[in-house]
């Protein structure tokens, strides 16, 4: 991702511009309309129909499918559909969703840091290995979270005074925690200046500095991630450094002196010098990388032989720096930005600098909240797009067909079955050393940083073997109605080993479980089809076997897995 | 571990009506699978990626006598050449010399090309890409897109992998294995709560279905749809062509070393069977710590004697395995050894070595011309514009990148690196 904003002045200018999208007051707008709108420059998008709509709202902001009745409720009037997403946006689960979808973004999520779950927790019990990892990684994006979902203003994630963390964070680390279950506000005790992220050890432990790199890959990561200016995008070559970094040059002098170098570094080293007090002096003593040093705040002026500066505004310590940041206008450009792609699933370009700029009109009317800043996103067309015809020769830039994270495919799963896929105390659909993150489609955060846009050979096996379990899981017990449990269980209601294809019981049930997974009306062809399907496996392996293989056939079906 | 899937076994796949119920591939894997082994497009490829960044110095790229480079300064460093390859030999790592003496003839170093940045995440994605930008496709997906009939085109059993548009033509292993598990569906074994399998009646049913709602799909008005359940179809042709080939084993020891013998047994089993036209590879050293040696700069050394030890098993292997056309597989099949950047010249602070934008590879087999040093360092460290016809270090030639190292990857799978990078390969590195 780079800014917008840089890509207008490098292309000189936005080449095409389209209209803004929504009504860029994020108070809801045209819900429903089937009208295919040209958009010039990019081909034609056709919405998606309301309940399909609503089925992918819901499980963007909640991770769960829409209930039956909200289906039913916005089938009749699309209008409805406003009130079901602001009320999903007071949702507990929309705090939940919005950690996953950052974590696209951030990338903290990773497998593995430098520090093992060993150092904590010698002699625990090994499964709780998944539960520390995650407790670092998510830390950041339990701040952000919370942050949105919360509506507290955007610049929190940069100044907040506090930070969010576990019972089992409080026992690792010198943290304060808020009391309660599971995350919540909580507090450094070492020292440190707070200043939202900027002062976790899960955002500086996933972007780890050497020694010798003196915080500046940790800069890198700060600037990409705040206000989109990704410096590793861009390449440099220490042939045409001007001096050349040939005999007798001092790579680190070369970078204060030479302005090949200054080019970026006489922003990157200013910024890493406040960042002193998470330089470990060891990168291998196990202390040196988990502990902050409050008393090195100061060194890095003297290392890097720079006073700290914001792009040339002195700053002193964490706080002003996230003062600085908050302060700089591609802050609130970044995060509407950053909020479009995520929600996109893709990358933002210079056709859509109006909708940022859009967007980014609505976040300054908000006084810097996220929240109506993803209202506007989910109201506008690119979001809401069921298909684009690209102009002839062109190939498609939109990902309108996206497929079901990982994610969300878990989440919606266990709400309808009440199963979740975990091993030793991992969630099999949210880790790779064991599990099937990345070959369901999805982010690890280190070797792969992009969300599958289509199925493959393992996203389909992953989808199969996950809705086996969990049809097995939910009614292989059979359908006395106690074993079942999840939205499965009111949507079974009424029907037992006896009922048959023809019984109004059943056929309302099997037309209620399409719906409801796929938010498509099921026609007769299809109604018949799923009869015949669960009539042949009745016949070798009993009523129970047969609901499981509709289930089954169900989400695997393309209308599941595309959100 | 390996059940032994021959040529043979193959052929009654080919023959068992599996692959001729129009299943995807299915008519293209019969016209292709007994093509000619010399044809750039039925060229294999084996990456192996040995994370952190290596240190062309110690074996590559001869500094001994530059006093502005640390190098492998101890007792008993030397130059040694053979067949026109050069390279650092050490008694104490006896194992690349010997593997290099043994396979000098079809070996090629590629020195002092630049991957423009020096942090490892854009590194990786440079190499790899030879570009910045999250919507490249790297290398091995690209050339396996460029075989669609591949059943597992580009399998990725560890490392990095990046695509944009050639997503459905990878396929990860899985770190311990998993994807075997998948497939076999003792993945279902492991969760925390007992689950059962349908019947294979029903599985039957299910899969039939599946099957028409797919096909309704793709048929249908919508563009991006139909584009989606095209994937699908693809996904579950090749499942099911890849479960029907009884014996295939892509199973990992899941408490082995990354680049564990059972991991590559996998590799070589999908390249023989023509499977696969890329398998990438993580190379991670001694101990599996990787080569990101900051300090600790014996490390550079353990790791290479590891890695040419795993060279030479992989190059016997091949050697002694007959590919689809009948000839022997290392006659098939490219190794590619790189890493995402190299090593400063000079120790940083800490007695290591910190990133350098410079580095080298090593290509070995297939298509490879042997018993050449392709371009050259600097006293500096930097390398030296090159004539690529040639090889030769030029000072009016060019100045080579990642991106010469893809083009000429692209170059020997028989895909024209002009046309899709604009960047011509060095054609000194390569035979035939």
């Amino acid at each position: 991702m780079v800014s917008l904003l840089w890509l207008m002045f490098s292309c000189g200018g936005p080449a095409e511009t389209l209209p803004p999208g929504g009504d860029g007051g994020g108070d809801g707008g045209d819900d429903g309309g089937t009208e295919t709108e040209t958009l010039p420059g990019t081909g034609a998008l056709s919405p998606l129909e309301p309940p399909r709509l609503l089925r992918r709202i819901s499980l963007d902001l909640r991770g769960i499918l829409p209930s039956v009745e909200e289906l039913d409720a916005v089938e009749a009037d699309p209008s409805q559909l406003t009130a079901l997403r602001d009320a999903w946006m007071e949702d507990p689960r929309f705090e939940e969703r919005l950690v996953h979808l950052y974590a696209a973004r951030w990338h903290t999520r990773v497998d593995a840091f430098l520090l093992l779950y060993t150092e904590y927790l010698s002699g625990e019990d090994p499964t709780r290995e998944y539960e520390l990892e995650r407790m670092v990684g998510e830390e950041p994006l339990r701040l952000i979270a919370r942050v949105i979902a919360h509506d507290l203003p955007w610049s929190d994630v940069v100044q907040a005074d506090w930070t969010m963390g576990t019972a089992l964070m409080a026992q690792a680390w010198p943290v304060e925690h808020g009391g309660g279950e599971g995350w919540q506000p909580s507090r450094y005790t070492d020292g440190r200046p707070a200043a939202g992220v900027l002062s976790t050890n899960g955002l500086w432990w996933r972007y780890f500095s050497t020694v010798t790199n003196y915080n500046r890959g940790r800069v890198a990561a700060l600037t990409r991630l705040l206000i989109c200016e990704d410096y590793q995008s861009r390449t440099i070559s220490f042939a045409e450094a001007s001096g050349g970094l040939g005999e007798g040059v001092v790579v680190e002098d070369a970078l204060r002196e030479d302005p090949y170098c200054m080019g970026c570094h006489s922003a990157i080293d200013p910024i890493a010098t406040t960042l002193f007090g998470f330089w470990p002096a060891n990168e291998y003593n196990a202390d040196e990388v988990d502990t902050y040093h409050p008393e090195r705040e100061a060194q890095g002026e003297v290392l890097l032989q720079t006073p700290g500066q914001w792009y040339g505004d002195p700053v002193s310590g964490l706080v002003e720096l996230g003062a600085h940041i908050a302060a700089d206008p591609r802050f609130e450009r970044c995060a509407v930005q950053t909020a479009a792609e995520l929600l996109w699933r893709r990358e933002a370009g210079v056709q859509d600098f109006d909708r940022i700029e859009a967007l980014a009109q609505v976040y300054r009317g908000s006084d810097g909240r996220m929240k109506p800043v993803l209202r506007a996103i989910l109201d506008e067309e690119v979001y809401r797009a069921a298909d684009h015809a690209a102009k002839a020769g062109e190939a498609s830039s939109e990902n309108t067909a996206r497929l079901l994270s990982p994610d969300q495919a878990a989440s919606a799963i266990e709400e309808l079955t009440g199963f979740r896929w975990t091993w030793m105390g991992f969630d099999q659909l949210d880790n790779d050393t064991i599990g099937y993150r990345v070959m369901a489609g999805g982010v690890d955060g280190d070797l792969s940083t992009r969300m599958l846009p289509l199925p493959n050979m393992t996203t389909v096996l992953v989808q199969q073997r996950l809705a086996e379990a969990a049809a097995s899981h939910a009614l292989g017990g059979g359908l006395s109605g106690s074993g079942l449990s999840g939205a499965l269980g009111g949507l079974l209601e009424g029907v037992d080993e006896a009922s048959r294809p023809g019984d109004p019981a059943f056929d309302g049930a099997l037309a209620a479980l399409a719906w409801h997974l796929h938010a498509e009306r099921p026609d007769e062809a299809y109604l018949a089809e799923l009869q015949a399907l669960w009539t042949a496996v009745e016949a070798s392996d009993g009523a129970s076997a047969a609901w499981q293989a509709t289930l089954i056939v169900l989400l695997r079906d393309p209308s599941f897995l595309v959100l | 571990m390996r059940a032994g899937l021959s040529r043979r076994a193959l052929g009654g796949l080919l023959g068992s009506g599996l692959l001729g119920s129009g299943l995807l591939g299915a008519g293209v894997l019969q016209g292709r699978a007994f093509a000619s082994p010399t044809a750039r497009s039925d060229r294999k490829f084996l990456f192996v990626f040995c994370e952190g960044g290596f240190d062309p110095t110690w074996v590559f790229a001869p500094m001994l006598d530059v006093a502005s480079v640390h190098t492998d300064t101890d007792v008993g460093a030397e130059l040694r050449e053979q067949g026109g390859l050069r390279w650092v030999h050490n008694d104490r790592r006896g194992q690349v010399s010997t593997f290099l003496q043994d396979n000098a003839h079809r070996t090629c170093f590629i020195n002092g090309f630049e991957v423009r940045s020096v942090t490892h995440e854009a590194c990786r994605r440079i190499i790899m890409t030879g570009g910045t930008g999250s919507t490249l496709d790297d290398w091995p997906s690209r050339i396996a897109a460029a075989s669609p009939s591949a059943l597992l085109p580009s399998l990725v059993l560890s490392g990095p992998s990046y695509t944009y548009d050639n997503g459905s033509a990878v396929i990860r292993v899985g770190e311990s294995g998993q994807l075997a598990r998948l497939i076999s569906g003792e993945a279902l074994a492991d969760g925390d709560l007992g689950v059962g399998l349908p019947s294979s009646a029903a599985q039957a049913e299910i899969e039939a279905l599946l099957r028409r709602r797919i096909e309704a799909r793709m048929g249908g008005s919508s563009t991006s749809q139909a584009r989606f359940a095209e994937a699908m179809r693809s996904g579950i042709d090749q499942l099911g062509l890849v479960q029907g080939i009884e014996g295939l084993d892509l199973s990992v020891d899941a408490d082995g070393w990354v680049f564990a013998s059972d991991r590559v047994e996998a590799a070589l089993m999908a390249l023989e069977l023509g499977l696969s036209r890329c398998i990438t590879v993580e190379h991670k050293g001694e101990w599996d710590i990787g080569w990101d040696t900051h300090s600790g700069l014996s490390r550079q050394e353990n790791n290479y004697i590891v890695l040419f030890e795993d060279l030479a098993a992989i190059m016997a292997a091949l050697d002694s395995r007959v590919g689809l056309s009948g000839a022997p597989l290392s006659e098939e099949v490219t190794v590619v050894v790189f890493s995402e950047m190299g090593r400063a010249p000079g120790l940083n602070t800490t007695g290591g070595k910190d990133h350098w934008t410079f580095t080298s590879a090593m290509l070995i087999g297939a298509g490879v011309a042997g018993g050449k040093v392709i371009g050259a360092y600097d006293d500096s460290f930097i390398g030296r514009p090159i004539d690529l016809s040639t090889g030769e270090a030029d000072e009016h030639g060019t100045p080579l990148t990642s991106q010469h190292l893809g083009a000429t990857l692209l170059e020997l799978a028989g895909i024209d690196p002009l046309a899709e990078l604009g960047i011509p390969a060095i054609q000194a590195a390569i035979s035939s």
